[in-house]
């Protein structure tokens, strides 16, 4: 009689190859399979160039993507704020809406920063960098309003730093005070204030995690 | 491609004590094997090993299928060491292991385990690129059916993780 197949029952290095040939999508599938299955994904090496959250009070727009890959490499996600409170409508693109989902109880932006974060939180993490091509992680936030759920915290530059996250630009658009770009290279970091006073731009030495925060929090 | 049916044979035995001859170069695919002739000794010997070399935990019929595999691609360039966790393209599998992965999913995981067992990278590279392929595409509920992964998570946390990219569930 044949074994049956059991993915559980294989080594874990196996199960960890075969994650590292899943696209982004399936690994959200697999990570809701069982805890065994939720770890190995959240261990597993994983590259984005390019995270792309546009986010305001009622509608947000979340992108993976990987330049140098096919487009199925290319994940497009809205969500909506319901007009009934701690209701989200939350719908997949490809080209088009394929598949739409009604997730209750919950906050809109915690259901946003916790996808982001299910993203994000892999400590294998890493944005990719080739000597003559340099492929950059963004992260966009549209809203400065979102010291409320703790986006920021959520992903912050300790984090980022963490994950060896370098060369990440974190661009934030609420008003024109505060917009910003924050350049995070390997031995500076850069932020860009378009202030209505005038530009600046400085140079540190470490993240002014605490000078950001501020900026983000003016609004 | 040159005949390796001249070439000196190695005597392997099955989990179920089948005895299969198989060419050393072609069985050189497998560093389990390899490092085992050295080790014992054989390696240099002209001729054939008397007692067999035990491949304890590959039955026959997987064991054939393993060394129809090396007889294939015996010959393909050392696949280069890939372990700097970039993820894997899973659509570059050659038409003839696309045949050769016509099984059943039973036996694609029997050939993991042995290709896992005899440490024979390209044969291991790609039959789990033939699982994900297989994993692609489904809802969580499905992977579960599909692979017989047992769910879990309490209720609580299992209500949590189904809101969470809530994109994937059906």
């Amino acid at each position: 009689m044949k074994p049956r197949a059991v993915l559980d029952d294989m080594p874990l290095h196996i199960k960890e190859h075969i994650v590292k040939s899943v696209d982004y999508e399936t690994r959200f599938s697999l990570r809701k399979c069982s805890k065994s299955m939720c770890q190995i994904v959240d261990k597993s090496p994983i590259h984005y160039t390019t995270i792309i959250l546009h986010i305001d009070k009622f509608v947000a727009f979340l992108t993976f993507s990987h330049p140098q890959k096919k487009s199925d490499y290319k994940i497009k996600v809205d969500y909506r704020k319901s007009i009934d409170h701690r209701k989200v409508q939350v719908t997949k693109w490809k080209d088009e809406p394929v598949k739409s989902t009604l997730v209750h109880g919950v906050e809109f932006p915690h259901l946003v920063a916790q996808d982001v974060w299910n993203a994000l939180k892999n400590p294998n993490l890493k944005s990719i960098y080739h000597s003559n091509q340099t492929h950059e992680l963004e992260i966009r936030i549209d809203d400065l309003n979102f010291e409320k759920v703790k986006l920021f915290e959520i992903l912050g530059p300790s984090r980022l730093e963490h994950r060896n996250l370098y060369n990440t630009r974190i661009f934030t658009r609420g008003n024109l005070k505060n917009d910003m770009v924050i350049q995070y290279s390997e031995k500076s970091l850069k932020v860009n204030t378009n202030s209505m006073l005038k530009d600046r731009r400085q140079c540190y030495d470490t993240f002014p995690e605490e000078l950001i925060f501020k900026l983000l929090c003016r609004s | 491609m040159t005949d390796a049916k001249n070439e000196r044979q190695i005597k392997i035995s099955s989990s179920d004590n089948e005895i299969i001859l198989v060419p050393r170069n072609v069985i050189r695919l497998s560093t389990t094997i390899n490092t085992l002739l050295q080790d014992l000794g054989l390696d240099d010997d002209e001729a054939t090993n008397a007692e067999p070399i035990p491949v304890q935990n590959v039955a026959a019929p997987i064991l054939r299928k393993v060394i129809s595999w090396c007889q294939y691609h015996y010959q393909d360039p050392v696949p280069t060491d890939d372990s700097d966790s970039r993820e894997k393209r899973t659509d570059d599998i050659s038409s003839w292991d696309t045949e050769f992965l016509k099984v059943d999913q039973g036996t694609l995981f029997e050939l993991i385990l042995a290709a896992n067992y005899l440490d024979i990278k390209g044969l291991l590279d790609v039959t789990c690129k033939a699982v994900a392929n297989m994993i692609k595409g489904k809802s969580p509920e499905e992977i579960r059916r599909t692979f017989n992964i047992k769910n879990d998570f309490t209720p609580e946390e299992e209500e949590q993780i189904r809101k969470e990219n809530a994109w994937c569930e059906d």
